[in-house]
């Protein structure tokens, strides 16, 4: 207050027609009441204001200056803001140990890698990530970090563009992999052969990483930031969850993530799924994790909201191991799910994929198509990221929730097929507006997101109240799991710390049902058709109008009863 | 605003610890949960009497932008598309702890 100038409100400074001391001022106080609400404003009069009131002790300026530019004990500024150069890594570059495996596997998979060595390394560009590489010379590097950091040069050196580390790399051992954005193709020279009419060859390089048998558990930016990744291979790691960061590597077209412990993917994997040209993804692999299936016993029968028509057929589900299998009867699966009406769904969220239109008689049009089959319940959290009394848990966090995990369950489960849930959480307000400790927490992160929490127990001197030490611990959780302490909504796009809401859709895509979990910011961010209670679902009636159901049970009764009249 | 077919005074105030006085709608004020049990006219609180709050941990500059927050808050509860709102960074983290304090 008294070095800094107040903020200015620009929307307000017209609400305010007293030139005088809004604070003060016995006018401020009868503004008729029903006109809009008076907003406070510290324009020029503030200033008066302040000095003729100056009496009472202030303790808002604990110290001079803002709480960012000059640290409480004058810390220096951090080093981010400098900028490394990266010469003379070339030195480091050492051909002796990985080149076998390289090369080798690169002969096994045809890449082209015996085009023309070039004897100088490409320019290296100044890339804003590479202020580590200074860092970590070779003296402070791990054993499998100085692998790796060799491996890579020797591959560069080589101008390959199949890359294969398995050195027992942890996630931060992978910023040396930025080095990769520094391949080009190379220009035909006068020993290729010249592509013949027709056969025009792609100057855009086609990076393929394979990082399998590794100890990765979150990845790291790096690797999102290699712009042109076309295959990357994740086998046998220990990824629980992939980094919505996922979105940014457009060029991707095969992601094998097998004998992983992925439960769910996140929501922004649709933005690749759904991309038309050839950087489209059109290889997800998934054997091999715990994927949440939608036909689990507990949770399962998840019903079609505005699919009056049909229902989910078993063949359509993975099994209740979590191994999943292929789709048997597709032609007609693909019939059933063309005549629901999902266009209460289109664009429910910013992920959405635009709607599929296809001739149904020909069900390969799908091949390559994306579409909603099926989802769960949202569920619903406090402002410090609780569940909600009675809110269903999400069906991926269960483990980490057994406390919470049977009763609301239950409630997905229709007794019967065909029918909605019994019970049904309904959302409990609809407002977009955050709270405000999201949004000043938010603020924070955003100014100087690596001193907050010790700028917080500067201002509490010492302990952090409990609401805001959780908040500050799901922000810590997205920075290990996201690179970044700010979410952002799946539905409004907004920054926020924890999830108000979280629920799972099944997504068919390459023949199989991949469960996507989608987060907002906001109880009102959930789209109404995901929140709103399903209609009772109908089932297709036979020609002889029985409903098929009926029949089913029908049958069944009479075997039972058969097996009974036998004994 | 229905604050005005109420019984009870549609404004009231808060008082900051440096003797700043605001006079807000109760229907906003109550936004902050704090600010609604501390006025909740079952609880026989002095403060329900006076209309008023005195607010110890929270000095003017704060307050002001606490109440802020809280018309923006009523006014945009039914919104679509909420605008943002303007947070100086060097008020955040004052901010943060007055929030937690009020329960907003
Ligand atoms: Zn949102």
């Amino acid at each position: 207050m008294d070095e800094d100038p107040l903020p200015s409100l620009s929307h307000a400074t017209g609400a305010t027609t007293t030139p005088n001391s809004p604070f003060l001022d016995p006018r401020f106080h009868a503004l008729k009441s029903s006109s809009p609400p008076p907003l406070f404003s510290e324009n020029d009069s503030l200033d008066t204001a302040d000095v003729t009131n100056y009496e009472s002790p202030r303790e808002k300026r604990k110290r001079a200056g803002t709480w960012w530019q000059t640290g409480p004990r004058g810390a220096p500024k951090r080093r981010q803001f400098n900028r490394n150069f990266d010469s003379g890594v070339y030195m480091m570059s050492d051909d002796s140990e990985a080149s076998a495996p390289a090369s080798s596997v690169m002969s096994h998979l045809g890449f082209d890698g015996t085009s023309d060595i070039p004897s100088d390394p490409p320019l290296a560009p100044s890339h804003p990530d590479n202020q580590e590489g200074n860092d970590h010379t070779a003296g402070s590097m791990s054993a499998s970090e100085a692998r790796l950091f060799r491996a890579v040069q020797h591959c560069l050196d080589s101008n390959m563009t199949y890359f294969s580390f398995a050195f027992d790399l942890q996630d931060h051992e992978l910023h040396h992999l930025h080095q990769l954005n520094q391949i080009i193709t190379l220009p035909p020279g006068d020993d290729i052969e010249v592509p013949s009419e027709g056969q025009y060859r792609s100057m855009v390089p086609e990076i393929h990483l394979n990082l399998s048998w590794n100890k990765l558990r979150y990845l790291s930016p790096t690797v999102f930031q290699l712009q042109h990744l076309t295959t990357l291979t994740l086998r046998n790691n220990c990824i629980e969850s992939v980094p919505p960061h996922i979105k940014d590597l457009t060029s991707l077209q095969t992601l094998d993530l097998c004998y992983n412990s992925i439960r769910e993917l996140p929501c922004e994997l649709l933005a690749l799924c759904a991309m038309s040209g050839p950087g489209r993804l059109t290889r997800l692999e998934l054997a091999g994790n715990p994927i949440y299936g939608f036909n689990d016993n507990k949770l399962s029968r998840l019903f079609l909201h505005q699919c009056s028509t049909t229902e989910i057929p078993p063949e359509f589900m993975y099994t209740a191991s979590g191994q999943h299998r292929r789709v048997q009867n597709r032609r007609e699966l693909l019939q059933k799910a063309t005549n629901m009406d999902w266009s209460a769904f289109e664009g429910h969220h910013m992920y959405t994929p635009p709607p599929v239109k296809g001739n149904t008689s020909n069900p390969n049009v799908f091949d390559d198509k994306l579409f909603l089959v099926c989802r769960t319940a949202a569920s619903y959290y406090d402002q410090t990221g609780w569940l909600l009394r009675n809110s269903p848990v999400l069906p991926t966090q269960q483990k980490l929730a057994p406390s919470y995990a049977q009763p609301s369950c239950v409630t997905h489960t229709p007794p019967s097929p065909g029918s909605a849930p019994e019970v049904w959480f309904d959302r409990p307000s609809s407002s977009k507006v955050l709270s405000l400790a999201t949004l000043s927490l938010v603020r924070a992160y955003k100014t100087e997101p690596d001193r907050v929490r010790e700028e917080i127990e500067y201002c509490v001197g010492g302990s952090v109240p409990p609401q805001v030490e959780a908040l500050l611990a799901i922000a810590q959780e997205n920075e290990i799991s996201m690179f970044r302490p700010l979410r952002s909504c799946h539905c409004c796009g907004k920054d926020y710390i924890a999830p108000r809401a979280e629920w799972i859709e099944g997504w068919f895509f390459q023949q199989q049902i991949v469960p996507i979990r989608v987060a907002v910011c906001s109880w009102a961010c959930v789209p109404d058709v995901i929140a709103k209670r399903p209609e009772p679902l109908l089932w297709k009636y036979d020609r002889r109008g029985e409903n098929a159901f009926d029949i089913q049970e029908r049958e069944r009764a009479d075997r039972l009863r058969g097996l009974r009249s036998g004994f | 605003m229905s604050a005005q077919s109420q019984p009870l005074s549609a404004y009231v105030t808060l008082v900051s610890n440096d003797g700043y006085e605001f006079k807000i709608l109760r229907d906003a004020a109550c936004i902050a949960g704090t600010i609604k049990k501390a006025l909740d006219p079952a609880s026989g609180f002095r403060e329900v009497a006076e209309n008023r709050m005195e607010l110890p941990t929270i000095n003017g500059v704060v307050l002001e932008k606490v109440c802020e927050y809280l018309y923006y808050n009523q006014k945009n509860m039914e919104s679509k598309d909420v605008p943002d709102l303007e947070i100086p960074p060097e008020l955040c983290l004052e901010l943060l702890i007055a929030a937690d304090y009020l329960d907003v």
